[in-house]
C-alpha cells in the first residue's frame, strides 16, 4: 500500500513539461516552441550582443533578453575592428597627421623617425575613438537591456559591468544599474572600471586624472555602488586621502575589492572596516599603513608589491576568518625584514603564498598550522 | 526492485507511447531529475516519462549509457585499459556522430535533455543552435531556425533601433 501511494507521488512529480508561452506556432519553427528556460539556456551561453540580435528575430524572441539571468557587457568586448575603426575615422587620421606633422616640423626628425612618431600617433588616436564607440556601446545596451526587465520578474543572478572611465557612459552604466537594482532582485552586481591607459602606461597626471574622473562618477552614481558586490578598480590617484574609506563606507555589500595601482595624494593609513568583504586585493599600491581593523568576513587576502618604509605595512585587527594570505615583493634595501611568525601569530592563516624578490631572505617562517609558502 | 545481474539495480523506463526501457539505475541516473527522484525515495520500479516519445527516450537513453562512469558505482572497469584523454577523445567522436540528426530530431533532444537535466546531452544538442546564432546574419538564423518574423515594419524598425548597438 505504501509503495502504490509512493508511486502515485512519484507519477505526480514528473509533470508535464511546462506549457511554452507561445499561441500561433508556425509548425515548422520547432524552436520558438521550446519552453523559456530552454531557450534562455540557449541564450545565456551566447555573448550579450548575439543574444540581442535574436531579438529581432521575432515577437517571441525579442522578450528573452530581458529575462537573462546572467548579463555580462564588457566594454572590451565591444570594441570595433581596427579596419572599420580605420574606415569611419578618415577625418581623426587626417588631423592626428597633420597635427603630428605641426609639432615635428622643426624637430630634426629623419624620415624614418617622422613616419615611426607619426603612425604611432595614428594608432593611439584610432585605439582611443574605438574605445569610445565600445563604451557608449556598453551603456547603450546596459540601459536598453535593463529597461526592458519586469520588475519582480526572473532574478539576475550576476550583473557584470566593464567599461573605461571615460566620457559620459559610465554614469549612464552607474544610472541603469541602480534603477535595475531599485526594482528587481539581483543576486551578485559587479563593476570593472577599466582606464584607457594600462598600468605601465599610466603616468602620474594620467592616475590624478583617473581619479579625479572616478570621483565624479562615484558621486554621481552612489546608489549603484551601494549595491555592489564586487568592485575592481585600477590607476586612479585620490587627491582626498579620506575618499577610500569613503569607497568602504558606501559600497556596504562589497564581498570583494581590488584596487590595482592605487593610491591617495597624502601617503595615508588605510583604515579598513566593512562587514561584507571577504576578498581584498591590494596590488602595487601606495598606501602608508593598510590596518584590517575589522573584518569579520575577510578570507583572502592578496597585497602585492610596497613602497612603505615599514615593514609590510599592514596590520591584522579584527580577521578571524582570514585564511588565505598572498603576501609579494621587491624588496628594496630600506625596506624592514619581516618576522613572519611576529607577523601573523594572531590570524588563522592556512594557505600562506610568498613570493619576495631580494636578497633579503632573511624570511623567517614558524608555521604553528598548515602553511605553504612558494 | 529488480534485479538482473548481481550488484546492478535496474529501473524500467516508460515512454507515453507505450513503449518499457529497463536501464541500469546508475545510467538512468546520469538524469540529474531521475536522480532526485530516486534519491528522495519517490520512484519505484518504473518510471513514466511524459511528452518524451519512446524514439527519443531510447536515444536519451543511449547517450546516458555511453556516458555514464564506467568506474565506481557501476562496478564495470571498462577503462582499466584506456588512458582517460583517449575515452574522452573517444565520447568526443561517438557524440559527433550522435548528434548527426535531423532538425526536428535535435529540438525533442534539447527538451528531453532540458527535461531529464542531462547536462552534457543539452549542451551537445543546443551547441549547434548556439553556432548557428553566434556571428550568423538574421536571414540565416531565421531559415535555420524556420523562425517568421512576425513583426509590423514599424515594429521591426523601433526593435532593430533599441538593439543598434549589438549590430555594430
Amino acid at each position: 500500500m505504501a509503495k502504490s501511494s509512493r508511486r502515485r507521488r512519484a507519477a505526480k512529480s514528473m509533470d508535464r513539461p511546462s506549457a511554452s508561452t507561445v499561441g500561433e506556432v508556425n509548425p515548422d519553427d520547432r524552436i520558438s516552441s521550446l519552453p523559456n528556460d530552454i531557450l534562455l539556456n540557449i541564450l545565456d551561453r551566447l555573448d550579450v550582443c548575439n543574444a540581442a540580435r535574436t531579438s529581432v528575430l521575432s515577437r517571441r524572441w525579442s522578450q528573452l533578453p530581458a529575462m537573462l539571468p546572467r548579463l555580462v557587457i564588457s566594454a572590451p568586448d565591444l570594441l570595433p575592428s581596427e579596419t572599420k575603426t580605420k574606415k569611419t575615422n578618415g577625418k581623426l587620421v587626417r588631423r592626428t597627421k597633420a597635427a603630428v606633422a605641426e609639432t615635428l616640423a622643426n624637430a630634426g626628425l629623419s624620415n624614418a623617425e617622422l613616419v615611426q612618431r607619426t603612425n604611432a600617433a595614428v594608432a593611439k588616436a584610432l585605439a582611443d575613438a574605438a574605445k569610445a564607440v565600445a563604451n557608449t556601446a556598453a551603456a547603450k545596451a546596459t540601459k536598453s537591456i535593463l529597461a526592458r526587465r519586469d520588475p519582480g520578474g526572473c532574478t539576475i543572478r550576476l550583473l557584470s559591468m566593464t567599461f573605461y572611465l571615460k566620457d559620459d557612459a559610465p554614469i549612464s552604466v552607474g544610472h541603469s544599474v541602480a534603477s535595475a537594482m531599485a526594482t528587481c532582485k539581483i543576486e551578485k552586481a559587479e563593476f570593472i572600471v577599466l582606464t584607457e591607459k594600462e598600468r605601465l602606461e599610466c603616468d602620474v597626471y594620467d592616475v590624478e586624472n583617473y581619479g579625479t574622473r572616478f570621483v565624479s562618477f562615484f558621486n554621481e552614481c552612489v546608489n549603484a555602488f551601494a549595491g555592489l558586490t564586487r568592485l575592481h578598480l585600477q590607476n586612479l590617484r585620490f587627491a582626498k586621502s579620506d575618499f577610500v574609506s569613503n569607497i568602504l563606507v558606501t559600497c556596504k555589500k562589497l564581498n570583494y575589492l581590488g584596487f590595482l595601482n592605487c593610491d591617495t595624494e597624502d601617503w595615508i593609513t588605510l583604515q579598513v572596516e566593512h562587514a561584507q568583504l571577504s576578498e581584498l586585493s591590494i596590488v602595487n599600491c601606495r598606501f602608508d599603513m593598510v590596518k584590517l581593523a575589522w573584518v569579520p568576513k575577510l578570507t583572502c587576502l592578496v597585497f602585492e608589491f610596497w613602497v612603505s618604509f615599514k615593514k609590510p605595512p599592514l596590520s591584522f585587527g579584527h580577521v578571524p576568518l582570514l585564511e588565505v594570505l598572498r603576501l609579494s615583493n621587491v624588496a628594496l634595501n630600506w625596506h624592514k625584514m619581516v618576522k613572519l611568525s611576529t607577523f601573523l601569530h594572531e590570524t588563522s592563516v592556512r594557505d600562506l603564498r610568498l613570493g619576495f624578490k631580494s636578497e633579503k631572505a632573511g624570511i623567517c617562517v614558524l608555521p604553528t598550522k598548515d602553511s605553504q609558502s612558494t | 526492485m529488480a534485479t538482473r545481474e548481481a550488484g546492478k539495480k535496474m529501473i524500467m523506463l516508460k515512454s507515453p507511447d507505450g513503449m518499457e526501457f529497463e536501464v541500469e539505475e546508475a545510467v538512468a541516473m546520469e538524469s540529474q531529475t531521475i536522480r532526485k527522484m530516486i534519491e528522495d525515495d519517490c520512484a519505484d520500479t518504473a518510471i513514466l516519462i511524459p511528452n518524451i516519445n519512446s524514439k527519443i527516450l531510447s536515444r536519451v537513453i543511449e547517450y546516458c549509457n555511453k556516458h555514464v562512469p564506467t568506474t565506481g558505482a557501476t562496478g564495470a572497469a571498462a577503462s582499466d585499459t584506456v588512458a582517460p584523454a583517449a575515452l574522452a577523445e573517444d565520447l568526443k567522436i561517438w557524440d559527433a556522430e550522435f548528434i548527426k540528426v535531423n532538425r526536428a530530431t535535435r529540438f525533442d533532444l534539447i527538451q528531453a535533455a532540458s527535461y531529464l537535466n542531462i547536462k552534457g546531452l543539452l549542451d551537445l544538442t543546443s551547441q549547434t543552435t548556439i553556432d548557428t546564432i553566434s556571428d550568423n546574419s538574421l536571414e540565416e538564423i531565421r531559415s535555420f531556425l524556420s523562425t517568421k518574423n512576425d513583426y509590423l515594419p514599424e515594429e521591426e524598425q523601433t526593435i532593430r533601433r533599441e538593439n543598434q548597438w549589438a549590430f555594430q
